[in-house]
């Protein structure tokens, strides 16, 4: 089937997208409202007839308003740029410069399966949030558009996309046991009272209907129930686990084209397909588990930049999980050319940091000593804990390591959850050497080195060294010509 | 033999530095101008009179009144002048340490005290650039230089009390540099 659209000429949105604006805007708007509904509905109240007159003209408004952007949202492809003309009241007219674009990503909810529509999101790092999406493009336009604009987008390259992981349902079953089953049934079982205690009265609502002998039975009961509650919410997480895993992850495809674009695709209800540009990745995150290390694979996590992206958790993500070893020496070879695993150390954190981490314990098992009645017990369980508390101090401490290539570094922590995050020197924007008064004293200096997405944090480290490798990275920045954003 | 090829200069093998890359010179950093140091201590002035004022109103009410206990007074008094110590020594201590540093390739700042930080942004990752003045900076003829750098909502460098030359001379290079790139 050809591609339907001619991109030179001004466009609209496919025409069922209608009904996809139609719900995101109904969706909005309920959003804004629905602490006011929930209570009216939970009430069971009949609306008064100026509400439903009122709630009637809403919804004309809602549709004229929809019909009318649906309308007004056009687009062309112009040679190096994509324009968009878009807004109701307010007029924008949006160019896109193909080489400002970070990443292009298509995505399928599952009304936009039904309707057999797609959408596409552009990102690029420009202002707030996404800088443009759209909502309904058949999906072959959708991904003619992605070709044409997506970064570092050649049309002569026809090469066939070289496949670096696939994901069966048997990976899909060892990454979901692999998930922290607790935190996510706590989460699980918690996110009902959570909605509730947003709506106000419904938490008083539901404490009235709770009858009054509830209370008394099951604090009688929970010293008796405690290891079945725990058994359920561990049961309720690993069904979380798996829901979670299979949904977002089902299929996941991830192919490299010419070494230089990698494509990944996912999704069981909601299918996305993402593009990016080697260059524009900021750094990847390895992490594992014990139990993830038994099963043989690691998470892999890269970073993106977006409008903001540079402080801590705003930074666009994309989670690749199960990758197995070999995969990984793939990954990284494309990533990090002439990176090798098993390069020697070169910064640690001072020797002294793992007595310092050992103070804690010591007074804790002081405090212990001291609260509790002398007895051998109490004696040795003092002990026990200052021994503890020894190993996890000197297992954090060297754990902590920095490997470098020529052109990259990785900083690894971490001894239970193990991550290593990674990431090519002139990627770095910004080079910081902070220290207390007190580490200054003692010659000790910790090192971040911004990217555009995130930052890498080196603590610890002796200050001579953490200043030397500075004076390396910047070297490494200023004289590198490689695009990095 | 070995001997004649050295005199003849056909075969060299000088010690090399290990990692021989330019380093920050620490002791080379610009420091800001004095009046900087005046608007420090002015904001920390006016920050202690509000302080102080309060402080004041205490002791006053503690003094003739029954409502505030002596001991509160006096405890106020005391927490005051403390507080405005603190703020006049930061004020101070802060103005020393902190300092700038252009090299044909980057800008360094280094400010902080108690916290001491230093951050280096190559010019060539720099986005943009712009310079902040209040109505107290004007006064004293001073600017703030805020430089920007990619994926960032807030300025990621910002050189408080420069002079406006100074200012406008940080911003050409910076300029420069991202031209001839």
């Amino acid at each position: 089937m050809a591609q339907r659209i001619d991109f030179q000429r001004w466009n609209r949105q496919h025409s069922l997208g209608v009904i996809l604006l139609t719900v995101r805007n109904a969706v909005r708007v309920a959003k804004s409202f629905w602490p006011l509904l929930l209570p009216l509905w939970l009430r069971g109240e009949a609306l008064p007839r100026y509400g439903v007159l009122a709630m009637m003209g809403v919804g004309v408004l809602l549709l004229g308003y929809t019909l009318m952007e649906h309308w007004r949202f056009t687009f062309r492809l112009r040679p190096g740029a994509l324009h968009v003309k878009s807004g109701v009241f307010l007029r924008k007219r949006t160019v896109i410069p193909f080489d400002r674009i970070q990443a292009v990503q298509l995505s399928q909810g599952a009304l936009q399966r039904i309707l057999g529509l797609t959408g596409l999101t552009i990102d690029t790092a420009g202002t707030k949030g996404n800088e443009l999406e759209f909502l309904a493009l058949n999906w072959r336009d959708a991904e003619a558009l992605r070709n044409a604009i997506a970064p570092g987008a050649h049309p002569t390259t026809v090469e066939e996309p070289e496949s670096i992981l696939q994901l069966d349902w048997r990976q899909l079953v060892r990454i979901s046991l692999a998930q922290n089953h607790l935190r996510n049934g706590l989460i699980a079982l918690s996110a009902p009272f959570a909605l509730l205690s947003q709506v106000d009265g419904a938490l008083e609502w539901f404490m009235d209907w709770v009858p009054w002998w509830l209370p008394l039975v099951a604090t009688m009961l929970s010293f008796i129930l405690w290891f079945p509650a725990l058994v359920f919410a561990v049961l309720v997480g690993t069904f979380a686990s798996f829901s979670v895993v299979f949904l977002k992850h089902f299929g996941l495809t991830l192919k490299a084209k010419s070494r230089q674009r990698f494509h990944v695709q996912a999704g069981l209800l909601r299918r996305f397909a993402f593009t990016i540009e080697r260059s524009k990745i900021q750094t990847a995150t390895w992490s594992d588990t014990p139990l993830s290390r038994w099963l043989g694979f690691e998470s892999l996590l890269w970073s993106q930049a977006r409008a903001g992206s540079a402080e801590p958790g705003r930074e666009q993500r994309l989670t690749i999980p199960g990758v197995e070893g070999q995969q990984r020496r793939t990954l990284d070879e494309l990533l990090f050319p002439g990176w090798r695993r098993d390069a020697p150390p070169v910064l640690r954190p001072v020797a002294a940091l793992r007595w310092v981490r050992w103070i804690p314990w010591w007074v804790a098992a002081g405090i212990w000593q001291a609260l509790t009645p002398f007895s051998v017990g109490n004696v040795i369980f003092g002990a026990g804990l200052v021994l503890w508390g020894g190993w996890v101090a000197h297992r954090y401490v060297a754990s902590r390591m920095v490997r470098l290539s020529d052109s990259a570094l990785a900083s690894q922590r971490g001894w239970w959850k193990r991550t290593t995050t990674m990431t090519q020197f002139h990627q770095v924007q910004r080079v910081e050497v902070r220290q207390a008064f007190w580490h200054a004293h003692r010659g000790i200096a910790h090192l971040i080195l911004h990217t555009a997405a995130g930052s890498i944090r080196l603590s610890f480290l002796p200050e001579r060294e953490a200043r030397s490798f500075a004076d390396r990275i910047l070297h490494a920045v200023e004289t590198s010509s490689e695009p990095w954003m | 033999m070995q001997d004649a090829f050295y005199l003849a200069g056909m075969f060299s093998n000088d010690v090399r530095p290990v990692g021989a890359v330019p380093r920050l010179p620490l002791g080379a950093f610009e420091s800001l101008p004095r009046a900087y140091r005046t608007q420090r201590m002015v904001v920390a002035a006016m920050a202690s009179l509000v302080l102080m004022t309060g402080a004041g109103i205490m002791v006053w009410l503690s003094l003739s009144d029954d409502v505030v206990p002596r001991w509160a007074g006096f405890g106020a008094a005391l927490a005051g002048t403390l507080i405005v110590g603190w703020g006049v020594l930061l004020a101070d201590r802060g103005y020393k340490r902190m300092g700038f540093l252009l090299r044909e390739h980057d800008l360094t700042f280094q400010r902080g005290w108690l916290i001491r930080t230093q951050v280096t942004v190559p010019l060539a990752r720099i986005q943009h650039s712009e310079v902040h003045r209040t109505p107290l900076d004007r006064w004293l003829g001073l600017s703030t230089l805020r430089i920007y750098t990619a994926g960032s909502s807030g300025a990621n460098l910002s050189i408080p009390g420069l002079q406006a030359e100074t200012a406008h001379a940080l911003r050409t290079a910076i300029l420069q540099d991202g031209t001839t790139d």
